[in-house]
């Protein structure tokens, strides 16, 4: 028998995917799939093209993190072009790359989870939204919209527009900061600081009433993988690769993250267009890992910077080992952008930083480029191999969302066991279903390098493949709809 | 100093016809000062962080592109701060949710208008369709008829 489901309105997550739930003999769930269901194949159509057009190109997979696409394709070109770009050219691209953290983060604090979080999980479902915030809290909605507003209006003011800025370039970037810039910039931040610290002391008095959800969502040992600076800092723009396991043990440190594919495979399943990393020495599915913020702040010795650290030290308390309940993330977002924040502040009153010179000249110089840096989401990775002429021979792109794919449907699976009881779909657990999926930010049009739509398709399949029931959101926005 | 006029032009520049806001505001920005002080935006979409802008402007027009209408025509209309609880989402954020987000948060929004520029070609590319291109001085002369309805 199939039941139908109303869930109106529901998502806030971007792209397209569809969730099969399966039972065993006596109607327990057994595990869950998430399907992701889109396929847009940018590692194909950019071969032929000439390298230097791949930031650019690349950029376009995504309209929310252009920012990170744009500096792991430039950095993989920078190993093409086998220079070493400058210093200043450093730490602007860096500079972006932090404003980037802290719009993509309060967006997917503010507009997409605060809602569960102001509201509660079984609230109206038609006021769970960023309005319905807007009503209950309007400093946390206003708040949110600063916030956001303060990374993009940066991206912009350095990069000329807000979505696919072409400023980072191969070489380093095309202009340089002006005084008159640099002074703009910095007389934002501080407002921007209060605005995280008072976010943070909020989230601090509301998270707990979510035990239940701590306790279930994606809360289960993992792996956790990250860069880190070579003292083992966080790091958001380069360093090394380290993976730590749940009891907070370093299984692997400084590694090189032009030589990922030593430590990392794909595998592939039926099921998805999107691949599942793993830690290619313990194998396929045990080599699960998580990426993100949660993973950074897991890995990392400490973070750099007096308030952030502050912080973490107290994050840190939540448990023994690693932190393993990806509900987490968010807890870890808004650390982090404390973090980007006080860097900016680092990285703007450095003296070098209004050095003219930021780009280095070259044609290419190796037929080989790996460029990592840490997207909102997590380790980013661009690799891209060209010819004689320049012209691109093969890409490979690893995407964050990639990476924490395995852990997203252990994520499903644990809710689904934990609030289905019989061959129905409560409304409570596809509500939570979307929760721990949000956890995780996922980008889905990134990582499958896809146009993202994002209907929710939940099946409940018996073990003989029978369909027992199923919920389908009719949304083509993936921004509220029907689920039936 | 407060503008007293916010344009804002929205759509895909990349997708033909939909840039028909875009180019009708920028038109709008590149004739010579009138003596209204006017900011003029370009954008995607509209998001919520316009809605501060919004807020500290004594009028707004907006600009989009449409389908519904013959290729090239063009069609003003007042707007007002949409009631309730508005739907959220990317795609789905109008001009009427800005204005109420921006009396919700920020206590204030102006009198505001659409200006819509009806396409025909909604295909990959940057060039707008001939009737297209056709209607954007008109729609530009509109706009600009709007603005110093504001100093009135």
């Amino acid at each position: 028998m199939t039941r139908q489901i109303v869930i109106d309105p529901v998502t806030r997550i971007e792209g397209h995917a569809k969730i099969t739930i399966h039972l065993d003999d006596d109607g327990r769930v057994q595990n869950a799939e998430f399907h992701v269901t889109q396929f847009r194949g940018f590692e194909k159509f950019c071969e032929g093209r000439p390298f230097s057009e791949m930031p650019s190109l690349m950029a376009r997979i995504c309209g929310i993190c252009p920012v990170s696409h744009l500096i792991a394709s430039a950095k993989a070109c920078d190993e093409l072009l086998a220079v070493q770009i400058p210093r200043t050219g450093q730490y602007l691209r860096r500079l972006m790359n932090l404003a980037q953290m802290v719009q993509s983060h309060a967006l997917s604090f503010f507009h997409l989870a605060s809602p569960d979080l102001l509201l509660g999980m079984d609230s109206d479902p038609g006021k769970r939204n960023i309005f319905g915030v807007l009503e209950a809290h309007p400093e946390l909605a206003r708040d949110g919209i600063q916030l956001r507003k303060f990374g993009q209006q940066i991206i912009e003011w350095l990069g000329g527009k807000r979505i696919h800025p072409a400023w980072v370039v191969p070489g380093g970037v095309s202009a340089p900061l002006t005084a008159e810039r640099r002074d703009q910039i910095l007389a934002t931040v501080p407002e921007a600081l209060e605005i995280a610290k008072r976010t943070i002391k909020w989230y601090k008095g509301v998270y707990e009433k979510f035990q239940s959800e701590i306790a279930t969502f994606a809360n289960f040992p993992s792996l956790f993988m990250g860069l880190t600076t070579e003292r083992g800092r966080l790091a958001l723009y380069d360093g090394k690769l380290r993976f730590m396991d749940e009891a907070g043990n370093i299984i692997a440190d400084r590694l090189e993250p032009s030589q990922y594919s030593e430590y990392i495979e794909e595998a592939v399943e039926p099921y998805s267009y999107l691949k599942f990393p793993y830690y290619k020495p313990m194998g396929y599915p045990d080599g699960c890992y998580r990426v993100g913020p949660l993973a950074r702040l897991n890995i990392c010795t400490n973070c750099g910077t007096p308030i952030a650290d502050a912080e973490l030290t107290e994050f840190r308390q939540i448990q023994e080992g690693a932190v393993l309940s990806s509900f987490h993330y968010h807890y870890a977002r808004l650390i982090e952008i404390i973090f980007c924040l006080e860097r900016m502040e680092i990285y703007l009153t450095h003296p070098d930083i209004l050095s003219k010179h930021v780009r280095a000249f070259a044609g290419p110089n190796s037929l080989e480029g790996v460029g990592v840096t840490e997207a909102p989401r997590g380790t980013l990775i661009h690799h891209y191999r060209i010819d004689e002429n320049g012209l691109m021979k093969w890409a490979n792109l690893i995407i964050a969302t990639g990476h924490n794919n395995a852990a997203m449907n252990r994520g499903v699976t644990q809710v689904a066991k934990h609030y289905i009881k019989g061959a129905t779909i409560p409304e409570g657990m596809l509500n939570r279903v979307e929760a721990v999926i949000r956890t995780y930010d996922p980008c889905l049009s990134c990582s499958t390098h896809a146009v993202g739509q994002m209907p929710l398709h939940v099946q409940l399949v018996a073990p003989d493949g029978t369909l027992v029931a199923e919920a389908r959101r009719d949304d083509p926005d993936g921004v509220g709809g029907r689920i039936r | 100093m407060t503008p007293m006029v916010l344009v804002v032009g929205y759509g895909n520049p990349l997708r033909q016809d939909d840039g028909a806001g875009w180019q009708v505001a920028q038109r709008v920005e590149a004739l010579p000062p009138s003596g209204t002080d006017v900011r003029v935006i370009v954008c995607h979409q509209l998001t919520p962080e316009l809605a501060e802008p919004l807020s500290a402007s004594r009028r707004a027009v907006f600009i989009d592109a449409g389908i519904e209408g013959a290729p090239g025509s063009v069609e003003s209309r007042s707007i007002v701060p949409a009631s309730g609880t508005p739907q959220f989402g990317a795609h789905r954020f109008g001009p009427s949710e800005l204005l109420a987000t921006a009396q919700a948060l920020f206590g204030a929004s102006p009198a505001a208008y659409l200006i819509t520029v009806n396409g025909r070609d909604f295909g990959y590319g940057s060039e707008l369709s001939e009737p297209v291109k056709d209607s954007l001085d008109a729609a530009a002369a509109l706009v600009v008829e709007l603005t110093h309805a504001a100093e009135k």
